[in-house]
């Protein structure tokens, strides 16, 4: 098998090797779906907030700061955890001797004592980091949850339930 | 003071991202050439092969010009994470730092080891175990720079050893934290298949300006082993990465969500195509290196069908869960996803076929050795049957689970791919060794004519060398990324407008623009290293 070969620059082939290879690489990744994560916002809750604004206000932490739609859907599959839509109406009735209100705290701060069933305990405790929601954040979401198929009880006030909330009921 | 800092109209954060990713570029070279030189001379004293003992010469000789070019990249790195991040720095030092000072003791001892490793070359030659022995303490103090280093990036990723107001209880903790290890043994992989491809590719460009047929064919081996060792470290990676994900997932499921199916979902697309681009072309290396081998030629039936195996999972493993499309194909097909593609991208379909890729890629390889041998051992029919056996009942297997991890939850379907991964393990160890025992004193029916390659194969050596650096400068991204907003996840937040996670696409340009100067950076050290070679070719004939 002989062959000829003619005789090529080595910095030259390599040089332009690169550039193409990173050029074709480079333009892939341009074709494809661009997300950008910006850091979340501040968000201001005050006492005198009605409660759309409230719900309002949950749905953009939702969507953006909590992350829950990493995980969670509204109106979809709900692969990796429940689907929220319906959830006003749902938690209502979820526990036993729980409000609905009770029921969506302690699913925000103590997410795993009560996990749906087919689904496995992965949530973290949304006032923790990585999260790190503050309290009236989360009041913000219960209101937005709430919203959703049920009627909203809490308002930018609520406190949650300690007596109640992130304790094991039996069978838990 | 804000970490934020702006110089010269560029982000603090742009400006760290580029030093840290060359630094980490330049140093895996500087770990992975000692690593490559060793093994190198190893081979050569236990064969007598003068070739080995030159090349690793060679190779020895670049170890002290990019060690002096690394320590200053890593300058630059630390004294811009000083003077750009320094709230971020104050409180990593106060964590690690004792770590720190065995770092730098660290780095003096890796410095006279690699002094005396390529100084002594020539002096040491009668005393090659000696010598062989100060390449051996090298690489352990490269090693261990290497993991310290780690120990401090995966700290950044999964903290331990701190309260959740980041207050140290443990160093050990913070050292050992959950991605300590899993990192330490994919980076050590990785860097033997980096700095084998770069080799090989060093080989290919030198391969293509050789002036006469000696020069090509010295050039054909150099690239040829530089491939070899290259792919023994590949097919072992994934595993590793694999291992490293899975604790990511353990430590915090959300940041492995965020990695996986979050915001930076896209990207494992970009890097199926990268890791497939890299298996077909060592794969087609080989593939074509079987034309220059006397009896290699009763194996070639065999290609087209390992190319098709290969296309095949390859095209699977780069389909997108969901497709970009428009409103109005959405509309066509009904749904967001695509009722067959989406089948096909989803985790139980790209863990079969990256499985199957692996195995088909084993296979390439055993043809190639088989091919200028005839086995002499008297079982040797039997030891066939059983090796493509194994072979054929583990691909089987594979495949059955990456079906049944349809019909499965999700908790049973991630034990599925750790029994795919365990399979493809138990060919390695198995059949090797079997295939070793099976050509133990073959008849060899044809030399491998050295230098007798078309150019192509050399293109494709130097594409696996560049996109495995771009591969790693898109893992640098991830990796950083996938702690969002925080310089130490759950513990340092960083809530300063660079401290967000940017669009592929922008992160492409910033990688591209890392490769071209490493490969700079890699031009100038071989540069510098002929002009030494020629300086020493002189001063043998003056004396």
């Amino acid at each position: 098998m002989a062959q000829q070969h003619e005789k090529k620059n080595p910095a030259f082939v390599f040089g332009l090797t690169v550039l193409l290879v990173s050029f074709v690489y480079t333009l892939i990744a341009n074709s494809i779906p661009q997300i950008e994560f910006r850091p979340p916002e501040k968000v201001k809750i005050t006492p005198d907030m009605g409660q759309r604004d409230l719900a309002r206000m949950g749905k953009k932490i939702l969507n953006d700061k909590g992350k829950c739609l990493l995980c969670h859907t509204i109106g979809g599959e709900g692969l990796r955890a429940p689907d929220l839509a319906g959830i006003g109406k749902r938690a209502e009735k979820r526990k036993k001797g729980y409000s609905s209100e009770d029921y969506l705290f302690e699913s925000l701060y103590y997410p795993n004592i009560y996990v749906v069933e087919g689904y496995v305990p992965s949530m973290p405790p949304v006032n923790k980091p990585p999260i790190n929601l503050s309290d009236e954040e989360i009041v913000a979401i219960v209101s937005f949850l709430q919203s959703l198929g049920g009627e909203v009880s809490v308002k930018s006030t609520t406190k949650p339930n300690s007596e109640k909330i992130g304790k094991k009921q039996e069978g838990e | 003071m804000p970490d934020h800092i702006t110089l010269f109209g560029i982000s603090s954060r742009e400006i760290l991202w580029v030093f840290a990713q060359l630094h980490l570029n330049l140093a895996a070279f500087v770990i992975a050439v000692p690593t490559f030189a060793l093994i190198v001379e190893i081979i050569g004293f236990k064969t007598r092969d003068k070739r080995y003992d030159k090349l690793a010469k060679d190779f020895a000789r670049l170890i002290t010009i990019s060690l002096s070019l690394t320590s200053i990249l890593g300058a630059i790195f630390l004294f811009s994470i000083i003077a750009l991040y320094p709230k971020f720095f104050s409180y990593f030092s106060q964590v690690f730092s004792g770590t720190m000072i065995f770092y730098a003791m660290l780095f003096f001892g890796e410095f006279i080891s690699a002094y005396l490793y390529y100084y002594g070359w020539d002096r040491l030659k009668d005393k090659k175990l000696l010598h062989i022995f100060i390449g051996f303490f090298l690489n352990i103090f490269g090693i261990a720079i290497m993991f310290v280093a780690n120990a401090w990036v995966t700290f950044m990723m999964m903290p331990s050893g701190v309260k959740e107001t980041g207050e140290l209880y443990s160093l050990w903790s913070a050292i050992n934290n959950p991605g300590w290890w899993p990192l330490n043994v994919h980076r050590l992989i990785a860097n033997l298949a980096f700095g084998g491809a770069i080799v090989a590719a060093y080989a290919a460009s030198n391969f293509l300006s050789a002036e006469n047929e000696n020069e090509r064919a010295y050039y054909d081996w150099m690239g040829y082993v530089g491939n070899f060792i290259a792919v023994s470290a590949i097919i072992p990676l994934p595993f590793a990465g694999y291992w490293f994900g899975l604790e990511i997932y353990k430590y915090d499921q959300q940041m492995g969500i965020t990695l996986m199916g979050g915001v930076l979902s896209w990207l494992w697309i970009l890097q199926a195509i990268i890791i497939g681009v890299i298996f077909l072309g060592i794969n087609y290396y080989l593939w074509v290196g079987m034309e220059r081998i006397k009896g290699a030629e009763r194996y070639r039936k065999y290609v087209p069908a390992l190319l098709l195996i290969m296309t095949i999972c390859f095209i699977i493993w780069f389909t997108p869960h969901s497709l970009v499309a428009s409103l109005e194909e959405a509309r066509k097909i009904g749904a967001t996803f695509h009722p067959l593609l989406s089948v096909l991208g989803i985790m139980t379909a790209k863990n079969t076929v990256v499985n199957i890729m692996i195995l088909s890629t084993f296979l390439s390889f055993i043809i190639y050795r088989r091919s200028s041998k005839i086995p002499n051992t008297s079982w040797a029919r039997f030891g066939n049957f059983i090796f493509f056996s194994i072979i054929a009942v583990v691909a089987g297997y594979i495949i059955y689970l990456g079906i049944k991890g349809y019909y499965v939850e999700t908790t049973v379907r991630i034990n599925y791919s750790m029994y795919q991964v365990l399979s493809v393990l138990f060919v390695f160890i198995v059949c090797t060794p079997l295939d070793i025992a099976i050509y133990h004193k073959s008849k060899v029916i044809g030399s491998i004519k050295w230098g007798r390659m078309p150019p192509r194969s050399q293109y494709m050596l130097i594409v696996i060398a560049v996109s495995f650096t771009w591969l790693m400068g898109l893992m640098g991204f991830a990796r950083s990324s996938s702690r969002l907003n925080w310089h130490v996840y759950k513990i340092m937040e960083d809530t300063s407008p660079s401290a967000f996670v940017p669009s592929l696409g922008y992160a492409a340009k910033v990688v591209s623009l890392i490769t071209i100067i490493f490969f700079i950076m890699v031009g100038v050290i071989f540069f510098i290293s002929k002009m030494l070679e020629h300086h020493e070719e002189e001063r043998l004939q003056l004396k």
